[in-house]
């Protein structure tokens, strides 16, 4: 490979990876110069995750070779990675919830080690680039914010020569990826290390990168210098057909907010249809510190609800509460007039709530049953008869669903574990939408997925809403909760800071609700 | 054990027991894991046969003769059969609570309460000889899922770990039919023939035991069929019933499972006693299939060698037949090498190295798969399986 020479601190020739019948990665040439960010750009299923496992060690490619600083290196596992100097942050968390921030460090080093002297090095790095956590807390007591920072310390700690990004910034707020973004280029120009992003953001693509890689279908399409290209172009490439601007708008992350513009207020009489789900004077704190305090809301069928604030603030407890995995220790919740028991199994999805959560891995999916089954869990008494489970019928609904929401699976039966994130998001979404449910509790709904994806899926989500489904859209994206909500309830320290209707909204107002100060 | 470190979620992701989930193969590891499987059963053997060799013995006649004694002279093959019903029962209770993310390890003890149930009934119900077959082999099942209710209990209770109890109650188990064959008022047998008064029941009398028929010269009794068709029964609802799919739910994730109702209590309670009830059964047929009599050793291993018959079948109810009869073999192959002379502690611990040779493939394909030579071959690990 002529372009393969030592300034490339990674660089990979004809990579080629199957699974099954599915090629997941083509002959893919890849390399990463030193001293840049390199983006990796794709659809759901394209090979991204693939790719990266194979450098991480994860994975053995079938065909082709991976160079390390010129020499060809055949990497056996994540271990041997790190010892070569490549580390990553995988798209879904690695870390265990058990131990505390300090073990999970220091997980898989083959020294012993002495606690003091890991928190002190803990200590310093966090402190070199403003990245605190305490290194005694319980990884099951954090955000998602701080979980991610604890997998960026371990890699820095490593000392990496690449570090390796798999949609970092899925799970945090804007502010938390502004500064990972920050960290992350420091890392790289100031300390000549290499790095590679994979992002469904473009615009965090266009900020962060210098060069940019595109895939589809486990091929590379296009490789292009960052600054060459705009947002409207790489949406193109990657999907291979045009995607409206509005949606990859919606694939927000840094631009800046105050450009953004209302359309025209579509507000419906909220008035005349009928309330469906109300929460009242909702209380309670759970084992992680989260709380609702006297919070309220109520959806009206037809319209979309935007709740958001600031990452833990009670966003993800309110999410919990309606699917029923929490208990309410004050105020109701009812469906339809009808009060419902909180933190009975099964009770709010019963009443007619469907959840899109907002990690799916935690309460949306079983990772080690089959695609199929993981489709039907909320249906699967419709599908049988005397008790079993019709394979036909079955079958039937579940690839239509697939067909319906374009999952890339290679088969029903395929383990739903291997599908790619965004496939595994698709099919969480597929699943919920197809209860035809009275209410939607969407939280970041388009959590991991392509721009192509998100047009779909917001296409979705409105249309449910317009046939009567009543919606509350849990975001940290503010852009998205401006761009698809009738109505906008701002929660600050569990409690209701702030509400709006559309003809109202204001950045700044929401922006102040955010940070605590009232009107 | 590290396993008592992780919080619930992580148990249910990163379990030791995962290991053997036939999920965790994939087509070229099945032709690999076929491999093991021979190569550690002829290492078994071979040490075996060192063993032997080494206490003066004759190693060639290891392998003979546990073939023969479980399936060659006359006979041989019937008792191997009679002698798997109780392990197939216990090995599909033990997949359907492993599937449900409970690992009841208890089964011993619950084989000894299910082989008490049965006693009572056969010896001191007095009514048409079928119905005290049927009421006796009813009420074993109902012995079982009592000694596994009292775990369910403590866990709905307390969320006292099933893994902890299950096992503590199996030392408990042999104590109460120690009493109950030790006491007069109870089921010691006072007839005559029992002058030394040695704590066991009476005899079941003939027209109260499970009815025989002979198939090619072999004699079965019904038990064989009951079980066949429940343990059948029990995998194709575990893999294709609505019910299945919620105990495996629960399983894989039950956080997820909370959200659809499946919960702990229903669920996951019935897959529990549903696994004790299993294993009481299988007491039910030791007593009215094979034994005819309670003793406090009622249950001699059958709990511990189905459970680890459902661990060699991969929690698979399909290759728990086979696994069964495997073990069957054994202990039949086992009692017939000790009837050739070759001393009894020695074919115990010949019957111990095949138990490892028929588990080693398990761990061993872990331990293959991981390796250099492996990952290139036998493809790949679950994403995120194996990260430091
Ligand atoms: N272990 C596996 N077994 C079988 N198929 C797999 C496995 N891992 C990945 N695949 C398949 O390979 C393809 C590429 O997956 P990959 O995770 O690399 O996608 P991706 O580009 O990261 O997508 P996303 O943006 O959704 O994360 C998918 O079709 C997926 O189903
Ligand atoms: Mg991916």
């Amino acid at each position: 490979m002529e372009s393969r020479s030592s300034d490339n601190v990674l660089s990979l020739s004809s990579i080629t990876k199957r699974f099954g019948d599915i090629v997941a990665c083509n002959e893919v040439d890849f390399n990463v110069p030193a001293g840049t960010i390199v983006g990796l750009l794709g659809q759901n299923g394209a090979g991204k995750s693939t790719l990266m496992n194979i450098v991480i060690g994860l994975y053995q490619p079938d065909e082709g070779s991976v160079y390390v600083q010129g020499t060809e290196v055949k990497i056996r596992s994540p271990k041997h990675a790190a010892e070569l100097g490549v580390s990553m942050v995988h798209q879904h968390f690695s870390v265990i919830e058990a131990l505390s921030v300090w073990e999970s460090v220091c997980l898989g080093d083959k020294s012993t080690y002495d606690p003091d002297s890991v928190k002190d090095e803990l200590f310093v790095l966090a402190e070199k680039y403003g990245l605190e956590v305490d290194p005694n807390s319980r990884i099951s007591e954090l955000t998602p914010g701080q979980r991610q920072r604890v997998e960026i310390l371990k890699c820095l700690r490593r000392d990496p020569k690449v570090l390796v990004l798999d949609e970092p910034t899925s799970v945090l707020t804007d502010e938390e990826s502004a500064k990972l973004f920050d960290v992350v280029q420091r890392v790289v120009e100031d300390e000549g290390r290499a790095a590679v992003l994979i992002s469904h953001k473009l615009d965090e693509i266009l900020y962060a990168t210098q060069h940019v890689v595109i895939m589809r279908d486990g091929r590379v399409i296009e490789r292009i210098a960052t600054e060459d290209a705009e947002a409207g172009f790489l949406a193109e490439a990657m999907v291979g057909r045009k995607v409206s601007l509005r949606s990859s708008g919606s694939a927000f992350g840094l631009t800046e907010k105050e450009d953004f513009k209302l359309d025209v207020p579509d507000i419906e009489n909220t008035k005349s249809s009928s309330l469906v789900l109300r929460v009242e004077n909702s209380s309670c704190v759970d084992d992680r510190g989260r709380r609702l305090e006297a919070f309220n809301l109520d959806a009206f069928a037809g319209e979309i609800v935007g709740v958001t604030g600031a990452e833990g603030n009670g966003q993800s407890l309110l999410a919990d509460v309606l699917s029923s995995l929490v208990p309410l220790d004050a105020g109701s919740i009812s469906v339809d007039g009808k009060q419902i028991s909180t933190g009975v199994s099964g009770a709010m999805s019963e009443a007619g709530i469907a959840v899109i959560p907002e990690d799916r891995h935690h309460s949306g999916c079983a990772l080690e049953l089959t695609v199929a089954e993981n489709l039907i869990v909320n249906r699967a008494k419709q599908l049988s008869r005397w008790g079993i489970i019709r394979k036909e019928t079955r079958d039937r609904f579940v690839n239509d669903l697939i067909k319906k929401y374009d999952v890339k699976a290679s088969s029903v039966e395929q383990i739903f574990g291997n599908l790619s994130g965004g496939n595994q998001q698709k099919c969480v979404v597929a699943r919920e939408l197809s209860a035809s449910p009275k209410i939607l509790v969407a939280v970041q709904p388009t959590r991991g997925l392509d721009v192509g994806a998100i047009e779909f899926m917001i296409e979705q989500i409105k249309s449910a809403a317009d046939n009567g489904v009543a919606v509350v859209l849990i975001s940290t994206e503010i852009g998205e909760v401006l761009e698809l909500s009738d109505r906008l309830i701002v929660m600050y320290r569990g409690r209701n800071q702030l509400e709006m209707v559309r003809k109202d909204f204001e950045v700044e107002a929401i922006g102040a609700a955010m940070a605590g100060e009232s009107r | 054990m590290k396993i008592f470190l992780f919080s619930e979620k992580d148990r249910s992701e990163n379990n030791f027991f995962k290991l053997f989930d036939s999920a965790y193969l994939n087509d070229t590891r099945k032709l690999l894991f076929a491999f093991l499987v021979l190569f550690c059963l002829a290492g078994g053997l071979f040490f075996s046969g060192l063993l032997v060799a080494a206490v003066g013995g004759s190693p060639t006649k290891v392998l003979s003769s546990l073939i023969e004694g479980s399936f060659q002279t006359s006979g041989a093959f019937g008792r191997t059969l009679v002698e798997a019903v109780p392990l197939l029962l216990v090995s599909i209770g033990v997949i359907v609570s492993f599937r449900a993310g409970h690992y009841n390890i208890g089964t011993e003890g619950q084989v000894a309460i299910g082989a008490l149930f049965s006693a009572v009934i056969a010896l001191q119900v007095s009514g048409p000889e079928w119905f005290v077959i049927v009421l006796a082999i009813l009420g074993s099942f109902l012995g079982g899922a009592i000694w596994s209710g009292i775990a369910v209990g403590a866990y709905l209770w307390r969320r006292v770990d099933v893994m902890i109890s299950t096992l503590l109650l199996t030392f408990i188990a042999p104590n109460v039919v120690l009493f109950a064959v030790s006491k007069d008022y109870l089921l010691l047998d006072t007839t005559k023939s029992n002058t030394r008064l040695a704590s066991q029941s009476e005899r079941v009398p003939v027209e109260k035991r499970l009815p025989e028929f002979e198939v090619f010269g072999q004699e079965l009794h019904w038990g064989v069929v009951v079980a066949v068709v429940l343990s059948l029964l029990l995998t194709v609802l575990l893999g294709k019933s609505v019910w299945g799919l919620k105990v495996r739910l629960l399983g894989a994730n039950f956080v997820t499972a909370k959200r659809f109702g499946v919960t702990q209590g229903k669920e996951g309670a019935t897959a529990l006693l549903l696994s004790g009830g299993f294993s009481g059964l299988a007491g039910g047929m030791i007593v009215m299939g094979s034994a005819f009599r309670l003793q406090s050793h009622i249950a001699n291993d059958f709990g511990w060698d189905g459970l680890l018959s459902a661990l060699v079948s991969r929690l698979n109810g399909y290759f728990a037949l086979l696994s069964s009869i495997f073990f069957a073999a054994l202990r039949t192959g086992s009692s017939f090498l000790a009837a050739t002379g070759v001393s009894r502690t020695i074919t115990s611990v010949i019957q111990g190295l095949m138990v490892i040779a028929a588990l080693m493939p398990a761990a061993l394909i872990v331990v293959i798969s991981r390796s250099d030579f492996g990952r290139k071959r036998f493809g790949n690990q679950k994403k995120g399986e194996d990260e430091c």
